[in-house]
This record gives structure tokens, sequence and C-alpha cells, in this order.
């Protein structure tokens, strides 16, 4: 079952046309990360499927209801955390998370636990009774976390929820959203941190001045682009034989020498990362280190945008 | 203008003016105030060039008139808008976190300050200039002397000094703009009304009356009795006016000394704390002022006497269905019962105290009037201001989006938000209801002193219309004040911008169809009293609380329940206007998509605990 179901949206400020044409299909418990530059539109789509924008032309569904005819339904099936966490400064953090409790219209009875499960898995449990206002930023996106977890939504839309966060942070907020992931929780997620997406992201979408420029898993993606993974080897009786033999392996595109290891590109689609492993120890060489790198997101997004703004 | 700044060293003034060139909003307000001051000087000099005047011969020498009438309309325009031009000029800077970046350039803090206060002075004499041919119109009639020129200029600069330094110190001590508008105008309001409640005070304690010193034969004396209001540039321009204007320079001479001294300790002040609060966290003063009440409280309530028993618990705990509602009566300063009954002594007792120490001091009730002018302007700022914080605040604060992604309705949100604004109209009606008790007591038993000097016949006073319409007065305009200040709170993107533009609505709502429909009326028709023309008074709500003030319902043909009948019905009509302009347009502008009928809130959600399969999996307490 699709949660979100976007067709041809386009959203305009004026003249301005923020998004154009946008279509994107997010199955139940799918991850799907939100890639672009500033001003590409990914915060307008955001708030489309969170019912805070009027002036918006498409079909746009959530859970199956339209956002435009059936608005009151679909906030109570999302959980909503802008890009911004604007706090009520006269609240702790119980009385913050009673508050919406309430405006979800949660029984009562059912707040006190709930509010302990959200702030158990959030890690806020200790700060129960801190002033919202006094908490670090980090602390502060996971309770707008547990804030969207109250009333169990279907559909997370999480807009920039690392943004300046420190490192510390931001593995804690990454740790979360895995936890959110394995829960089957599904999520639209939108970053800057792209390298942290794609560990996290089942599927991506790449948007540029209002349009989708590329969409997919982010090996269907990094497929679609032809980029090489390089893997770092370390083997203790390095020969010039060896590396002939390497460059001779389908797929291999170069073999670099460097100082202490040997850094390979490598076509994914030609020979996967294990064969290449295999291939080594049939050489006979006697592996210290075998480290594929990290798919390089980046080199994905300079390629496939421009730096165009809407 | 900038250019030749930047030369001379002042990139701060340079900068300040280049931004004002730049917005929209200044030549909104050049416009509206040059509108305002051509058209009611234009009426104003029609009237007294027209009025019994029967040869053109006759018009010479009023030029003496027209200029007093120029220089009080300045010294209005002054007393508006001064303050709310300057008040935000370091606070910006604090709100967008520059003021630490002009720090680290060679700008000392004076120059930051003499520019800043610079910025704000200069607009203001363009203002002032914009009377330019109004004053060689008056000057080419005669009657006016260079002194009286100077004097007028003098005065007129001095006040834009005043209102100016005091502006700029709330500025640099508030974190805020809006604390900083706020504190201005109940600063102004201080300097101006607090030396005569003073020389109150004195009377009632020691029985020494200022007024009488008037009639005493050295000048001296007469120069004390000069200076019930020593530092309201106005009343001393009219004071020196009566006197023909240059009898006596020892006044004027005072009174400037005692404004440069005012404007210096204003700029000291202004620079101790341009740098010791200038990092400061924007808190709620009020909060922790109650806060603190609360703790030295708690510390004489435990003694072995009362053992700290509380008699009223607080309502804090933790919201039930409504949290919104929760929030604003709970959790604000303005909104917790407890604070709302200090706030109401703390208004209460002084106007009590006032009202009894004046019935000693004088037969005459005019001062109800007074009194009643501080009480409105008191109440129109609380009110104002905690109305159109409500969805402004959240804006400013940037949790709207979060809460308009909840499943609550607009309509619950408003319902739920306005609750606060109503606990806080009840406790500022009950000094109204205090003030109409001793005033209309008075007036039970004495007549009206006026009527013998004004050479009318006011009709008898009458208790039921007297209280009717004074009741009727706060039943139908302090929910008026809601929710036009709700309203224009709601389509404001700032908070400061949607007080500033509360206030100045309800200032226009209330001298705009005098200016522009009464005065226009009386001085082209001239109507006699009992004219069905004076009911256009009705147009501004403030008339018939002056009218019912000073008993002169023959304005109103003798039929004051008519009058009323209209006037509330009127004003009743708006009210219920803007409150359905809050709720129609609420969901349009909080961005949200507006809930068709079928889409009735609560259907969708979860009713029973399986359905929330997050909280109740075992993954969820586990991780």
């Amino acid at each position: 079952m699709l949660v979100v179901d976007v067709e041809n949206l386009w959203v305009r400020y004026g003249q301005l046309a923020a998004v154009r044409g946008i279509s994107l299909q997010i199955p139940r418990g799918e991850v799907f990360g939100f890639i672009g530059p500033n001003g590409a539109g990914k915060s307008s789509t955001i708030k489309v499927l969170a019912t805070l924008l009027r002036d918006f032309t498409g079909k746009v569904k959530v859970t199956g209801r339209d956002v435009l005819y059936n608005p009151q339904a679909v906030r109570e099936k999302i959980g909503y955390v802008p890009d911004f966490f604007g706090v009520y400064e006269d609240l702790t953090v119980e009385e913050y998370l009673h508050f919406f409790a309430a405006a979800y219209r949660i029984d009562r009875s059912r707040r006190k636990p709930i509010i302990t499960d959200v702030l158990e898995l959030t890690d806020l449990s200790h700060k129960l009774h801190a002033p919202v206002d006094a908490l670090s930023r980090g602390m502060k996106q996971r309770l707008s976390l547990a804030r969207v977890l109250l009333h169990d939504p279907d559909l997370l839309l999480l807009d920039e929820p690392a943004s300046g966060l420190d490192p510390r942070a931001r593995i804690e907020m990454r740790e979360l959203l895995k936890a959110l992931k394995e829960m089957g929780k599904t999520i639209l997620i939108s970053s800057h941190i792209l390298h942290e997406l794609s560990q996290l992201c089942t599927r991506i979408g790449i948007v540029e001045a209002g349009k989708m420029v590329a969409q997919g898993s982010v090996t269907d993606i990094y497929r679609h682009l032809g980029l090489l993974r390089i893997v770092h080897v370390q083997v203790v009786d390095m020969s010039a034989e060896l590396v002939a033999r390497l460059k001779s392996v389908p797929g291999v595109n170069s073999v670099e020498e460097q100082v202490d290891r040997l850094a390979i590109r490598l076509h994914e689609d030609q020979t996967s990362i294990e064969d290449l492993h295999g291939h080594l120890v049939a050489a006979g060489a006697r592996i210290r280190m075998f480290q594929p790198e990290a798919m390089d997101m980046e080199t994905a997004f300079m390629k496939l945008t421009e730096g165009k703004t809407a | 203008m900038p250019r030749v700044l930047n030369q001379f060293g002042l990139p701060l003034l340079a900068k300040e003016l280049l931004e004002q060139s730049a917005r929209r909003r200044t030549f909104i307000i050049r416009t509206v105030y040059a509108s305002l001051l051509f058209f009611t000087a234009y009426l104003l000099f029609y009237e007294t060039l027209t009025a019994g005047i029967t040869s053109p011969l006759a018009t010479l020498g009023k030029g003496r008139e027209l200029f007093v009438m120029l220089c009080c309309l300045q010294f209005m325009g002054i007393y508006f808008f001064m303050p709310a031009m300057t008040s935000g000029v370091i606070t910006h800077e604090k709100e967008r976190a520059s003021l630490q970046l002009l720090f680290l350039t060679r700008l000392g803090p004076w120059t930051i300050l003499f520019e800043k206060l610079a910025s704000r002075v200069i607009p203001m004499l363009y203002f002032l200039l914009l009377s330019l041919p109004l004053l060689a119109f008056s000057y080419t009639l005669g009657g006016l002397t260079l002194p009286s020129l100077a004097l007028g200029v003098w005065l007129l600069t001095l006040a834009v000094l005043q209102m100016g330094a005091l502006a700029l110190c709330c500025s640099a001590y508030c974190r805020t703009s809006v604390a900083a508008f706020i504190a201005t105008y109940l600063l102004t309001l201080v300097m101006f009304l607090g030396p005569p409640l003073g020389w109150l005070l004195l009377w009632t304690i020691t029985g020494f009356d200022i007024n009488q010193l008037a009639s005493f034969p050295t000048s001296r004396m007469e120069l004390l009795a000069e200076f019930q209001m020593p530092l309201f540039g106005l009343g001393q321009f009219v004071s020196a006016t009566e006197t023909g204007l240059t009898t006596s320079y020892w006044p004027v001479a005072i009174h400037s000394v005692l404004v440069l001294f005012q404007c210096g300790i204003c700029l000291i002040l202004a620079r101790v704390f341009l740098l010791k609060r200038a990092f400061v966290q924007p808190r709620n003063f009020l909060l922790r002022f109650f806060q603190r009440l609360d703790q030295v409280f708690a510390r004489w309530n435990n003694n072995p006497m009362t053992r700290g028993i509380v008699l009223g618990g607080t309502e804090s705990g933790l919201p039930d269905t409504e949290p919104v509602a929760w929030r604003e009566t709970a959790k604000r300063s303005l909104g917790q019962t407890r604070y709302l009954a200090r706030l109401f002594m703390g208004v209460e007792l002084p106007m009590t105290a006032l009202c009894v120490m004046l019935m000693f001091a004088t037969t005459d009730f005019e001062w109800s009037l007074l009194l009643l002018l501080v009480v409105w302007i008191v109440a129109i700022l609380v009110i104002s201001v905690q109305a159109a914080s409500l969805i402004a605040g959240e804006r400013s604060h940037q949790t709207l989006d979060v809460l308009a992604s909840t499943p609550l309705t607009a309509h619950e949100v408003i319902r739920q938000k306005i609750r606060s604004v109503w606990r806080l109209v009840a406790v500022m009606a009950i000094p109204f209801v205090t003030l109409f008790g001793f005033s209309a007591a008075m007036r039970w038993h004495m007549p009206d002193p006026r009527a013998q000097w004004l050479g009318y016949h006011p009709v008898d006073f009458d208790l039921a219309v007297y209280l009717t319409c004074s009741l009727l007065s706060i039943a139908v305009y302090l929910p008026l004040l809601a929710w036009l200040s709700f309203y224009i709170g709601l389509r404001m993107k700032t908070q400061a911008r949607a007080i500033a533009t509360s206030l100045a609505t309800i200032l226009g709502f209330c001298i705009g169809p005098l200016i522009f429909v009464m005065l226009p009326i009386e001085i082209l028709f001239r109507p006699p009293f009992s004219s069905p023309w004076f009911f256009c008074n009705l147009l501004s709500p403030a008339s018939i609380v002056a009218l019912n003030e000073s008993n002169e319902w023959h304005y109103y043909s003798n039929l004051p329940w008519v009058a009323m009948i209209l006037n509330f019905t009127w004003y009743a009509g708006w009210t219920l206007f803007f409150r359905w302009l809050a709720y129609a347009q609420a969901e349009r502008i909080l961005g949200r998509l507006e809930c068709p009928q079928t889409d009735r809130p609560g259907t969708d959600l979860p009713q029973t605990k399986s359905e929330f399969h997050l909280t109740s999996s075992p993954e969820y307490s586990q991780t």
C-alpha cells in the first residue's frame, strides 16, 4: 500500500514555481530520502504533505487520503518535524509532550505510558522535568521526534532533522532513525548530509529547481550514473604481479598504488565486492585490510545537479 | 545623503537611512503623517479664518493662533510616532544577532548610540519640516513673532530628542522590540502623568495645594505651579502661548534644562545597557517578576503562624482536553489566575486610593475623565498586546507550523487561545467599575461645575444613563479590542508588527472619524447643539465615553438612550464581525488546508490501545 502518492505536484509562490511537477510514491515501511540544494523545493513538498500549503496543484495522497479534501484525516496520520525547532519556552519536556498528546486527542489515561515509551526511545527520560528551552539542539530534535511519535503516525515527515547538529548528536539522530526504520515506520526525510542518507534510506529522490532529477535506490542511482565503487586493500606481500592480476579482473577500472594500500576502482555491476575479495585470495594475497568505501553520494549529487534553484 | 555620511565616517547612520529608504513602510508612514497633518491643519485653519470673520482684514494677526495649532499637532505627532520609530533601533540588531558584529567594528558604543539616535531623529525632523508650507502661511497672516517661532521650534526639537533618547534607552535595555515598544510608551505615560499624581499625593498627605501658588504675588511661586507636568513639552508650549509666548522665559528654560538632563540620563543608561544587556536571552519580565514574588511569599508563608498553608493552589498541572487553553491560562504570566489576581491588585488598589484622594481633593469631577483616560490606555495596551501576540507570538517563536500540523482545527485553536484574553478582560474591567462607581457617587450629589462658565445647560445628571453607558462601554469595547487585536495578530508576520498595527488601528479607529468626519462637519456646516449631525460622533468609539463622562448628552439631542443603543449596537456588530473574520479566515491565514464538512476532526484517530502498534510493540520499549 502506498503511504505517499504524489503526482505532478506544482507549488507556486506568486510568479515563482518552487515545485515543478514532482511525482513520487512511497510504500509502507520505506525510508525515502529527499536530497537537493537549498531552494530546490524539498520543504515545499513536505509542507504540502503536512497540509500546511494551500496553493498547489497535482494529486497528493497520504495513506490513500487526498490532502486537499481530507486534510484533517491526513493530519492524524502524519508526524511533521519542521526544519526549525521553535520552543514553548514556558514548558518542561513532560508538559510539552502532554500538550501535544492532548492536541492529538490521546486519552489522558494513556498519555503517561506513551510519553514514557517515546522518551525512552529518544533517550530523554532523564530530562522529563527539564525546561524545553534548556535542552541542547540535539536533544530538542530528539524531543521533536518524540513529539511526532506520540500518536503513532503512519508517516513521518522530517525536514532537515540533522541540520545544525554536532557530530555526536547527528550520530544519535541517525541511530534513532534507524530504530524507527526497523520498526517499520514510513519516513520521508530531507537532508543535506548525503552520506548519512545513503546509509539510512531505502530510496532517494534528488530534486533540483523544483524537479525530480533522479529517483530510486542508492545502488540504482549509482548504476544509472555509472559510478565506481572504491575498495581499499592492504596486503602483506604487495607486488607488481598482484597489481597486474587485479587490473585484469573484469570490472576493475583502475588500481592505484598508494603508500600503504591499493585503491581499486570497481564497476560493481560487472564484479561484486565479494568476487573481488575472492580474486585477491585466489591470487595468493595475504589480506590485512579489505575496505569497500561507502557509496559516494556527494559525487552522485554533484553529477546530477547543476546548482540551479527554482 | 548616505554617500556624504559615509565620507564623514558615519557608516551606521548611512546604513540606517539607506535601509529606511528601501522600506515601503517608511513612505507609507510619511504619507499618513503628512495627510493627517495637512488635513487637520487645513480644517483648523479654515475654522479659525472663517468663524465670525466678516472682513478679510480681520484675518490679519491670526498667524499666532494658526502657529499654535500647528505646533500642537506636531507635538502630538512626535509623542505618537517617535517612540514607535525609535524603540526597535537596538532591539532589531539584537533580534537579528547583528549587534555583536557592530561591536567587532571600530565603532564605539557612544558612536553606535548617537548614529542610531540620529537615524531616527533625522526622519522625525523631516516630518517637522513637512509643516513648513503651513508655517509660511501662518507667518504671512501676521501676529507671529520671531521669538515665538524660535520657541516653538526649540520645544519641538527638544520633544524629538526627549522621546528619542527615552526610546533608545528602552531599546538598549530590552531584548525584544515588543518589550521596548511597550516600555517606551509606559515610561512616557509615567513621565508625563507621574508628577501631577505626585503633587496630588503631596496634597493629600500635607495639605499643600500647588494650584494655589499661582495666585501668590511672587513669580517664583507661579513658576512652581507651572511645573505640575514639567517634562510635558506640549503643556509648556500651551502654557507659554497663553501668557503671550514671550512673557517669561523661565518656565521654558527650566523645562529645557530638565528635558536635556533627562536626555543625558537616558543616553548614559543606554550606554550602560548597550554592553551589559547586549546578549541577554529573551525573558518574560512579568513572569519572572511574579515568580520572584512567589518565592518571597513562599518564604514569608513558611512561619510558625501560617505554616505554609496555600489557599489557592497552582493550576498548572497537565493539559486535559484543551491543550492550547491550558498553556494560555496555566503557563503564561497574564493567564494564570494567581498572577491575574496580582495584576488586579496592582491596578485596583492604586485606583481606589487615587479615587479616594481625589474625592477629598476636589469637588470638580473632571479628574475622572483623566483617570479614565489612563485606565483606558492601560487596558488597551494590556489587552491589545496580549491578544495580538496570541498567534503572532507563535509565528515569531516558530511554533505555529507544528501546532498547525496537529489535528486541532483552526476554530479550536482560536477558541482556546482567546480564553486567556477573556480572563484579562475580566480583570481589567474591575478598575473601570471602581472608577465609574466613585465618579457616579460624586456626581450624584454635585452639580456640573462647568454649566455656569460654559454657557450651556446640560441635562441633569442621570445615574441610570451614566452607569448603563459606562458598563456597556466596557462590555462592548473590551471584547472589541480583543477581537480586533487578535485578528490583526492573526494576519501579521511578527509579534512587534502585530502589536504596533493593533495599537495604530485602535488609535485610528478612535481619532480618524473625529478628524475626517466630525471636524469637517463642524467646520463646514456649523451644526447647532442637538443637531442630528452630532450622531456622526458615534463613528469614533471614544466619543460616547468622553461625552458620558462630561455629561454632554445635548450633543445627541438629549436622547442618550437612542445614542447608546445606536453606538453599542454598531460596535457590538464590529466585535462580532472581527470574531467572524478571525474564525472564517483562520485556516487560510494560518496557511493550512481547510477542512471540508465531510472531513470531521477525530474520525480517523485510533481509539483503542491495540491500534497504537508502535507504543505497544516490544521493540518500542526495548530500543
